[in-house]
């Protein structure tokens, strides 16, 4: 019997397109896993998530090497049984070092993107819920933070508070303010707009208790899906502003610290100590995005399986 | 021998808790130069109908049997780039709900318009807007030379739809299938449209499948009614017929539970529930809430039977006729 | 008329006090020695359309309307998509500021009150809407949505909230299983009682129902509208009834309003608009409206063209481009509403001149193509 679906059109939803009044995900956990079950993708991102959280906690807890412990008899070598991952040039075991960086550049990036998100969203939500002025002013302040190239702007507000790892989140939590603002911003003005919103003025909600209660929460699921996206970005931040020497400082157990270290022995083929923080990076960043995407197929109802 | 005839149709959707029987062995049957109407309410099948027809399903939807015999072939059969091709945009068109959605924000109309008929028919630029404004008059949209310069959301509701007509026209189709096309029109706006579809049928000779909520649409349009229920055709034939002598309670019921000025007491309703597909009532799937039940009814499915010539109900127990007596001598 | 009830030197009232008050029925009842409840007098509403880089049009929603509504009656306001009829209700409960005019709830003027005042007045109207699933809030459980006025309002203590809210469900035809139920959760019909229960529960006087039915199926319509006809009967409310269904509005209302780009034509008893229209306007509305017999296919009065875009009307007469029966004079003459009989205002020149009639209008209706 040929039978059969055939036109298929999906409309791709761009990150962060509102879904006003989207059913929220009704928590029951027996949806979620539905949901998940219908993207291997998702389940692969929160598989490789949850490798680098494992990593991060218990790493450093079961190695059997101190990652600190300077080691000249051992330095320089190559993947073995002994050292998994091989070790660098003062004899630090890779495996160990690896492990500790992803708890610091978890650490690091969590909090970079809790900063920005939760700075992002107050200057958008007060923008778009007052406009006029306040609008013009926040949207102006933005642009201004954005009209220099990202990197290049983590790096002055990095070397302009010292190396450190607060500096690091600073850093990075300030450049990606502007994307939150900017889409807090815009889904404010939608919501603002919507029925439930003038249902709730005409029952009596004040200003502030229609901002808090019956406003934000409904923009907060693109938001939430983007964090998620940005997690991984942040990590590949927060170690590049490392790398370069403006973040944590060497010898700090930190993928982009151990990549810029393992590059000065480019020339001698000790391939091995900057490859794998890298792949630690790739990895971890595309397991974030990889779960951010999946996420929002989740919480998107006309991306939802049926 | 009939343009299109459906039969035996089912599409079902498989969501998570199961399987819904969205449509259940329907047979409808549309005539050269006729007018269709399909009536139901929300749930009942009508626009899965039409997307079954045309092969438009999307996932989680899927016609899982019957036929939809199309010039001798059973369409449901045929490759998909022959669909794509031969028929849909071309034998067969279709209009949808809310025209200024179907059209590309950014592009003007005349642009639309003209590229359909340069891909579509291979006319040159020239002839193709020469064509475009005859279209435009055609379904008669004044100054159409300058219309065709506008974007869609110039356009008001009525003379979006008639765009919409338009570009469904360009190909000279044979049946136009028209989903729900004047909800949230005004009423004035919905009466120009009728005129100009019987117009057009008038013309053309060309066929019209009309799927809609609105049963005074229907009286003004269409020569024949199909009922839907739940799935299923509940009762079909010449709208005089069904309009005036409804066999089928539902439709009845349907036709009663409208407002009207000057109406004492309360609306007649229909109680309960529109049926639940996921697990739809045994025998009759409108049981559960009909004033004529029988035992039978909540144990066998009813068939579409005859009643007078062309009128088809699917009814254990449908509404008697007063039998009319001879007048005069 | 508030001065003599209250005494010359009382302090004018506040509203949150009279508010508590006026629940307890009787004399302080909203209204004012007319019974009019709500009274709205010249409202205008334009909004900035900003038309090219620099220039700046206005779009006129509201043009001048003035109506009022009277204890217990039922007012349907009927007109085409565009006409203004949901912006005026809005308007009326002070939802949008009006550009210019004056809006009178009872003794209260609406577009005087400061926001507190304002906000505790607003339990006495209230307003059902016309999407049933977008006017509640997604993420809150329905009887929250529910409770929310009686909340804001400290109208019943904390623990008593859901109880209150489950008479009010019982009332409108929903069960207690509705209760812990999300809005997406709920079909339409049941989206829209909620809704419906959520303007009843703080008690008000006034309501304004904008198309609530609209966005429903024919059978779970008639429902509703029974719904509405029994509570209506039962709390002696107060409607502003918001449509374009012609069917609707003539079984619901006491009187009509017919509005048109942005003005009233037309208003007067429900019977009278509906069996002998005076404005041309109106005449082609009700030719529209499907009589018992569906295959009535009775001719129609057909206004060629199309409603005219509401940035920068026509001067004179809106309709002017579109009526059988227009005169010169027609262009010129902005029409204003005047009586045309008892309770019965038109404004057309020719209509209250008696030039142009019901009968006229039937003359002119043109039969379908058969």
């Amino acid at each position: 019997m040929a039978t059969g679906p055939l036109l298929e059109e999906r409309r791709l939803t761009p990150p962060g397109e509102v879904v006003i009044g989207a059913a929220p995900v009704a928590g029951r956990l027996s949806d979620v896993i539905y949901q998940l079950r219908g993207n291997p993708a998702t389940i692969a991102g929160l598989a490789i998530i949850g490798i680098i959280v494992f990593a991060a906690t218990l790493g450093p807890l079961i190695a059997r090497y101190d990652p600190y412990q300077i080691n000249l008899g051992e330095a320089a070598q190559g993947p073995s049984l002994a050292h998994p991952l091989g070790t660098d040039q003062y004899g630090e075991d890779l495996l160990t070092r690896v492990m500790v960086a992803a708890r610091l550049d978890l650490v690091m990036a969590l909090s970079a993107m809790l900063l920005s998100m939760a700075v992002g969203v107050l200057l958008g939500a007060v923008a778009g819920f007052f406009g006029r002025f306040l609008d013009e002013g926040v949207m102006r302040s933005q642009d201004v933070l954005q009209a220099f190239p990202r990197f290049v702007f983590a790096m002055a507000v990095a070397w302009a508070l010292g190396p450190g790892i607060g500096t690091v989140i600073v850093a990075t939590a300030t450049i990606n303010v502007p994307g939150y603002a900017r889409l807090m911003r815009n889904l404010m003005l939608s919501v603002k707009e919507s029925q439930f919103a003038l249902a709730a003025v005409a029952v009596g909600n004040p200003r502030s208790r229609l901002l808090w209660r019956h406003l934000m929460p409904n923009c907060m699921t693109p938001v939430i899906v983007v964090a998620t996206l940005q997690c991984g970005w942040a990590i590949l931040e927060a170690a590049g502003l490392s790398f370069i020497g403006l973040g944590v400082r060497v010898p700090t157990a930190e993928w982009g610290v151990m990549i810029s270290m393992g590059l000065q022995d480019f020339l001698q083929g000790h391939w091995w100590i900057y490859t794998f923080p890298g792949l630690a990076i790739a990895v971890a960043v595309l397991g974030f995005n990889l779960f951010g995407d999946g996420l929002q197929d989740i919480l998107d109802p006309k991306r939802r399986r049926a | 021998m009939a343009l299109l005839e459906v039969r035996n149709l089912r599409t079902s959707f498989f969501v998570r808790s199961g399987e819904l029987n969205v449509l259940d062995d329907v047979n409808l049957e549309i005539h050269q130069g006729e007018i269709v109407g399909l009536a139901g309410e929300t749930g009942s099948g009508k626009s899965v109908t039409a997307y079954s027809i045309m092969r438009l399903l999307k996932e989680p939807g899927r016609v899982v049997g019957g036929e939809v015999v199309w010039d001798g072939r059973d369409l449901l059969r045929v490759w998909d780039s022959e669909m794509e091709q031969e028929i849909r945009g071309k034998q067969i068109s279709m209009i949808f709900q809310n025209p200024r959605e179907a059209l590309n924000p950014v592009i003007s109309v005349g642009k639309q318009l003209t590229r359909v008929l340069e891909i579509r028919r291979r006319l040159a630029k020239g002839e193709a807007l020469a064509e475009a404004v005859r279209l435009l008059r055609s379904v008669h949209i004044s100054d159409a030379e300058r219309r065709l310069r506008s974007f869609p959301h110039e356009l008001s509701g009525g003379m979006a739809q008639r765009v919409m007509i338009a570009l469904a026209l360009s190909s000279h189709p044979r049946l136009l299938i028209a989903d729900e096309p004047t909800t949230g029109l005004d009423v004035t706006t919905q009466y120009q449209l009728v005129q100009l579809l019987r117009e057009l049928r008038e013309r053309t000779g060309m066929s019209i499948l009309l799927i809609t909520h609105d049963l005074a649409l229907v009286a003004e349009l269409c020569d024949r009614i199909a009922v839907l229920y739940a799935g299923r055709i509940a009762e079909m034939g010449p709208v005089e017929n069904v309009f005036r002598t409804p066999r089928h309670p539902y439709t009845s019921a349907l036709i009663a539970s409208r407002p009207r000025q000057g109406m004492t007491g309360e609306i007649p309703t229909i109680p309960g529930n529109v049926a639940n597909l996921m697990n739809p009532p045994d025998g009759c799937r409108f049981h559960p809430r009909c004033p004529n039940v029988r035992q039978v009814c909540t144990e066998q499915q009813p068939p579409l039977a005859s009643m007078e010539p062309g009128q088809m109900v699917a009814c254990h127990n449908p509404i008697a006729v007063p039998i009319k007596v001879a007048v005069g001598g | 008329m508030a001065e003599a009830a209250t005494g010359q030197d009382a302090p004018p009232p506040v509203a949150g006090e009279v508010a508590r008050q006026g629940r307890r029925g009787g004399e302080n009842r909203t209204g004012d020695a007319d019974g009019v409840v709500l009274a709205m007098a010249g409202v205008v509403k334009h909004y900035p359309i900003k038309v090219g880089a620099f220039r700046s049009e206005r779009l006129h929603a509201v043009d001048g309307v003035t109506l009022a509504v009277h204890r217990g009656e039922t007012l349907g306001l009927v007109g085409e998509s565009g006409c203004g009829k949901s912006t005026l209700g809005r308007l009326a409960l002070r939802l949008e500021e009006p550009t210019s005019g004056s809006v009178r709830f009872g003794e209260f003027e609406l577009t005087a009150l400061p926001g507190g005042e304002l906000r505790r007045l607003r339990p006495r109207l209230q307003m059902v809407f016309q999407d049933p699933l977008g006017s509640l809030n997604p993420r809150i459980k329905v009887w929250e949505s529910v409770a929310e006025p009686l909340f804001l309002h400290g109208l019943a203590p904390r623990r008593e909230l859901r109880s209150r809210v489950l008479e009010l469900f019982t009332r409108v035809g929903l069960a207690e299983e509705h209760l812990e139920r999300y809005p997406h959760e709920l079909s339409g019909g049941q989206q829209q009682r909620v809704g419906i229960a959520r303007a009843l529960a703080p008690h008000p006087e006034l309501v304004v129902l904008d198309e609530p039915t609209s966005a429903l199926d024919v059978s779970v319509q008639a429902k509703l509208i029974n719904l509405l006809s029994e509570i209506r009967a039962e709390l002696d409310l107060t409607q502003l009834f918001i449509s374009h269904d012609l069917s609707v509005i003539g079984y619901l209302s006491d009187r009509v309003a017919v509005m048109y780009l942005g003005e009233i034509v037309e208003i007067g008893p429900t019977e009278e608009i509906y069996r002998r229209p005076r404005h041309p306007y109106t005449g082609a509305l009700m030719s529209a409206v499907p009589g018992d017999d569906l295959m009535d296919r009775r001719r129609r009065m057909m206004l060629p063209g199309e409603v005219p875009s509401p940035i920068n009307p026509p001067s004179g007469c809106r309709l002017v481009k579109r009526c059988p029966f227009a005169r010169e004079r027609c262009q010129d003459e902005r029409q204003q509403l005047r009586p045309a009989g008892p309770r019965h205002s038109v404004a057309c020149w020719r209509a209250v001149e008696g030039e142009i009639s019901p009968e006229d209008f039937e003359r002119t209706r043109v039969a379908l193509e058969a």
